[in-house]
């Protein structure tokens, strides 16, 4: 979630209204907001809106806020004078970064504040939205320090040398690949390509090697830029011209001249940037109503749309009719009516809702596992054992070889954050073992059980695995014996009304000659044995250990 | 309880211990009775005040690894001596004879207490030598290798002995012992006289009741106000029980229990909740991934279709789609499930009632690392309410009610939020007055129609999913999120079962 620092002073001057503390925590919920941290003026806000790129800088926030406190309502609308300048692009850039969008901003005042929402909101962006520059990356440029046209293009990474920002000299595209911190960090979008995508001047200056790093010569932007450049490169236009669109909002809310760019593409080919796109959407009114749960009156309809930043084109008066809506290109999350009727329950506000419990007629139902399980756990209670409930996740080293077994397929984890947890646990028992070496220094006997589930491999199911309930006891103390635990085990089956069988067999965790298979009819349902010496050792534990394991059937 | 009821619940071992302390007062032992025989009967008279238990500890001395040898084989000063009793030695057989070390602190010894003299690198045993069989250290170290001794006990020459072995290494030890002694009180000598004429009957048998004489004689009476150890009960890991208690809740809320794999599809588990192939909450460091079994099935064609089509352009559903080319093998890789919410999508695909009801409590697992505040597997409640035209308001309702009934909440209030399968979405805070502050409790949503319409359910779904650890834990009062997989057998036992 993204996390943006702002200046309450700033924000108040943007909104044109005064805010306590406890107001703007009232109010951060217009923008999907959280107050997370206050320290005088400093203020670090939560947006929740991981879709909402225009809410993640202070102007952003104003623009929401003025709608709701000001007559400042549907959509944001910024003039833009006509281009003067344009960038080439040449056909080098298909195929590796093809996508170019470009704002001029002229007379612009910044002072620390602006700066710094300037460069937050391009990080945030370009981080966020723009999945780590990959989709979108901004350059931001003093424009006086170009000369016009620019050519976007790509060019072998030894042919070009330039001085980046922060660099100190002169170096080749790959020496920033390989040298350069930002290279380092972002070096692996460009990598695969045999040429880099770069931005030349008139003057055959170098101004910026996107999507990695400006030039020192003209991207150094200061409190004393007065016109600039914002260009946005990626690989998808609708992308691209959002985040132009933000970016050149928020300086135009800062008193910034916003002027268009051409982009000429090798065919002659002309668009011009920024355009603040307005798109259309027509929302039933029947699913307002729905959604509400209650009618929502025409003008109701109009005022909630005006004070989410939309416009209204007309209203149908009908009531199987629609509201044609108007909104701003820029609100890329917008996919279905249903997204344009949430903005409007949140300007409504969702605490003026009241909440209705809907009364339906349902017959509630534990299932079948659920209700087996649950009497079963009930059985096991009666047997004076403690129940335990542990991980399933574990270890290859847990479940085999400290239990004395071969290694076996079971589920692997690729990516585990610790070894210790890299496996999901095939049985049970292990997991009673363990949980007994880890409290050797309490009283004995200890007798404990869980029900749990774990996870075997199957070729022929749909995930692959098969879940199952287990039910384990195990019991511990110098005086354990292998009758007591078996008779537990034969009554607890009995009670669900079969009758087991036992037939001796060794297995590596038990004592050979003091294990049995335990089987319904034909079928095995698990094992019951004295865990081994070899295997108590391994653990730790230096009292004797009986246990059984079986499926829940 | 007066004297003569007291003096009725005495057993035939008491009588015995009052009666002998009776003569000499303090007692640590009685010959006709094992230690623990002893112990157990002076607990009882304890108890009922008749007698004092007095605890006291004392240091004595034992044998450690070199005096146990040294009482085997003798002093090392005092083999040298043997040995020089049949002739003398240079240094360096000496030295082969005992080892380095104990050669030189025995001929140390030996010479302070002028039993040799050492001549041109030749020791010889002085006429004192010859005479010498033992010395008291030697008597001391045979002495403990009889029985340990009270050091308080030691004579002036045995405490002289013992100061000069606990300087040599590993030799002899001190070691605390607890005694017990015990003193009648004024109220025992006194119940000595008011005790029954006939005894009572000791226990209490088939024998005895068949025969009637519990008809003529009293049954000894018990203490039946001492103190006993308790029981270590079965019971239920507290934190299963608070799962039962909730789904019983959800049970009687109307609710229907569901069942979904453990291991998921990232289809189940993504992309049916129309969450897209490239979003970060699907990358390795937001969910794990599997090295073994890698793929798995896909559902009936036509969901697979519908999902498709809803991710690339919104198919049917009125939705523009995310606009990308939606890739069926990234859809087939299996993961340990990152929510529950993949329950509800398969029990949408399976066929729901309208209206109907739906939970589901269930392990989930994220990377994550273990600590005071993160499990790497924890516990989701999922649930989805559907019915034609059911609104945000009466999403708000179910939570309130959900929040009121089942977490025991006395305050809520709802703010806007973002999931990526949920439009509108709401984030529900409780009010706790325990930290006098909101408290967030969950998220909610209805689901976005390319969701529920691509799984064939045209009415609206209510959905919901609670992290009910944190739940449990405010319930108790824990800090450490870990207690709810307790592996403290202790911390089990103490746990009430009510909670």
């Amino acid at each position: 979630m993204p996390t943006i620092d702002i200046h309450k002073q700033d924000l108040e001057e943007l909104v044109g209204r005064k805010f306590t503390v406890a107001e703007l925590e009232e109010v951060a919920q217009y923008f999907k907001g959280e107050v997370e941290y206050v320290d005088g003026h400093n203020i670090k806000l939560e947006i929740k809106s991981t879709d909402r790129p225009d809410l993640w800088n202070v102007e952003g926030v104003a623009r929401v806020l003025r709608a709701q406190f000001s007559k400042n309502q549907g959509i944001p609308k910024y003039k833009a004078k006509s281009p003067k300048m344009t960038i080439n692009v040449s056909k080098k850039v298909k195929g590796i970064r093809p996508y170019i969008a470009a704002a001029v901003i002229r007379n612009i005042k910044l002072d620390n504040f602006s700066l710094k929402q300037l460069i937050q909101a391009q990080e945030k962006i370009a981080g966020t939205f723009g999945r780590k520059r990959k989709e979108v990356a901004i350059g931001i440029f003093n424009l006086d320090r170009l000369t016009t046209p620019l050519l976007y293009t790509a060019e072998k990474p030894d042919k070009i040398q330039f001085e980046p920002l922060d660099g100190g000299k002169d170096m080749t595209m790959s020496e920033i690949i390989e040298i350069h911190p930002k290279g380092r960090e972002f070096g692996h979008l460009v990598k695969p390509f045999a040429h880099y995508p770069i931005i030349i001047d008139a003057d055959n200056k170098v101004v910026s090697m996107p999507p990695i790093i400006n030039s020192e010569h003209s991207g150094k932007v200061t409190t004393r830029s007065k016109n600039i450049l914002i260009e946005v490169t990626g690989l998808e236009m609708r992308y691209v011209e959002t985040a132009l669109d933000i970016l050149a909002m928020s300086l135009a809310d800062r008193g910034g001249i916003i002027e268009q760019v051409n982009i000429s593409d090798a065919k002659g080919n002309t668009i011009v940037t920024p355009t603040f796109g307005v798109k259309e959407m027509s929302v039933s009114k029947s699913l307002i109503d729905r959604t509400f749960g209650r009618h929502v009156s025409d003008p109701e309809i109009k005022s909630l749309l005006l004070k989410s930043r939309h416009d209204v084109d007309h209203i149908d008066k009908t009531s199987s009719g629609h509201a044609h809506v108007k909104y701003s290109s820029y609100r890329q999350d917008i996919m279905h009516p249903i997204d344009i009727i949430e903005d409007m329950l949140i300007a409504y506000g969702y605490n003026n809702i009241e909440p209705i419990y809907p009364i339906m007629s349902t017959q509630g139902e534990l299932s079948q596992e659920t209700d087996r399980n649950r009497r079963i756990r009930e059985l096991m209670i009666g047997t004076r054992a403690q129940e335990i409930s542990t991980f399933m996740l574990t270890n290859k080293n847990n479940l085999f070889r400290k239990m004395n077994l071969t290694e076996d397929n079971i589920v692997e984890i690729i990516n585990p954050i610790s070894l210790n947890w890299s496996t999901l646990r095939n049985w049970l028992t292990p997991s009673l073992i363990e949980f007994l070496s880890k409290n050797t220094k309490v009283d004995y006997p200890q007798r404990i059980f869980e029900l749990g589930q774990v996870v075997n491999l199957n070729k022929r199911s749909e995930t692959g695995t098969v879940d199952e309930y287990k039910l384990a006891y195990a019991e511990a103390g110098s005086k354990v014996n292998f009758t007591r635990a078996k008779s537990i085990l034969q009554s607890i089956v009995r009670a669900t009304g079969k009758s087991p069988t036992f037939i001796a067999r060794d297995y590596p965790s038990f004592i050979p000659g003091r294990s049995a298979e335990v089987k319904l009819g034909e079928k095995s349902i698990g094992i019951i044995g004295e865990i081994h010496p070899l295997v108590l050792n391994n653990w730790k534990i230096e009292v004797p250990v009986v246990c059984w394991e079986i499926k829940t059937i | 309880m007066n004297l003569k009821l007291l003096g009725e619940t005495l057993q035939n071992s008491e009588i015995i211990l009052l009666k002998a302390l009776s003569k000499s007062k303090i007692l640590d032992s009685h010959k006709q009775m094992s230690n623990v025989e002893f112990m157990r009967s002076a607990m009882y008279l304890n108890n009922k005040k008749l007698v004092r238990i007095l605890k006291s500890e004392r240091k004595v001395v034992i044998l450690l690894e070199n005096g146990l040898e040294a009482a085997k084989k003798l002093l090392p000063e005092l083999i040298l001596a043997d040995v020089l009793k049949k002739q003398s030695l240079t240094f360096k057989r000496g030295e082969k004879l005992l080892g380095s070390a104990k050669f030189r602190f025995a001929v140390g010894y030996l010479r302070a207490g002028n039993y040799v003299r050492v001549e041109k690198g030749m020791i010889h045993l002085t006429p004192e030598g010859k005479k010498l069989k033992t010395t008291p250290e030697m008597n001391l170290i045979q002495k403990l290798n009889k029985s340990e001794l009270n050091l308080a006990k030691l004579s002036a020459a045995e405490k002289a002995s013992f100061l000069s072995l606990s300087k040599r290494k590993k030799v002899i030890g001190l070691i605390k012992r607890t005694e017990y002694n015990v003193k009648i009180t004024a109220l025992g000598e006194e119940i000595l006289n008011n005790l029954p004429k006939i005894p009572g009957i000791e226990a209490n048998t088939p024998a005895v009741i068949r025969s009637g004489i519990w008809k003529s004689k009293k049954f000894r009476r018990y203490d039946v106000e001492a103190p006993v150890p308790d029981t270590n009960l079965g019971k239920k890991q507290p934190y299963m029980q608070f799962l039962d208690d909730i789904r019983m809740k959800m049970v009687e809320l109307g609710f229907k229990e569901m069942s979904g794999p453990i291991i998921e599809t990232e289809f189940n588990n993504f992309d049916a909740l129309y969450q897209p192939q490239n979003h970060p909450a699907r990358k390795f460091t937001d969910v794990y991934k599997l090295k073994n079994p890698k793929t798995g099935k896909l559902p009936d064609k036509r969901f697979v279709d519908a999902v498709k089509a809803a991710h690339e352009n919104g198919g049917k559903t009125g939705s523009k789609g995310w606009q990308y080319s939606w890739n069926d093998k990234i859809s087939k890789q299996l993961m340990p499930r990152s929510h529950t919410t993949p329950v509800s999508a398969r029990q949408m695909m399976k066929g729901v009632n309208i209206p109907g009801k739906y939970f589901t409590i269930g392990r989930v697992f994220r990377p994550d690392v273990l600590d005071a505040t993160h499990l790497i597997e924890f516990n989701q409640l999922e649930g989805i309410v559907i019915d034609k035209n059911l609104s945000f308001a009466n999403l708000l309702g179910t939570l309130e009610k959900f929040a009121i009934e089942v977490a025991g909440a006395k305050k809520v209030r709802f703010l806007p939020d973002y999931f990526p399968f949920t439009e509108p979405s709401v984030q529900m805070d409780v009010w706790s007055e325990k930290l006098n502050k909101w408290v967030e409790f969950g998220g909610a949503g209805i689901f976005r129609p390319e969701l529920t319409e691509t799984l064939g359910i045209k009415e609206p779904v209510i959905a919901w999913g609670l992290g009910i650890d944190r739940m449990f834990m405010q319930k108790i009062g824990s800090r450490d999120i870990r207690e709810l997989f307790a592996n403290n057998i202790a911390w089990l036992r103490k746990q009430g079962a009510i909670v």
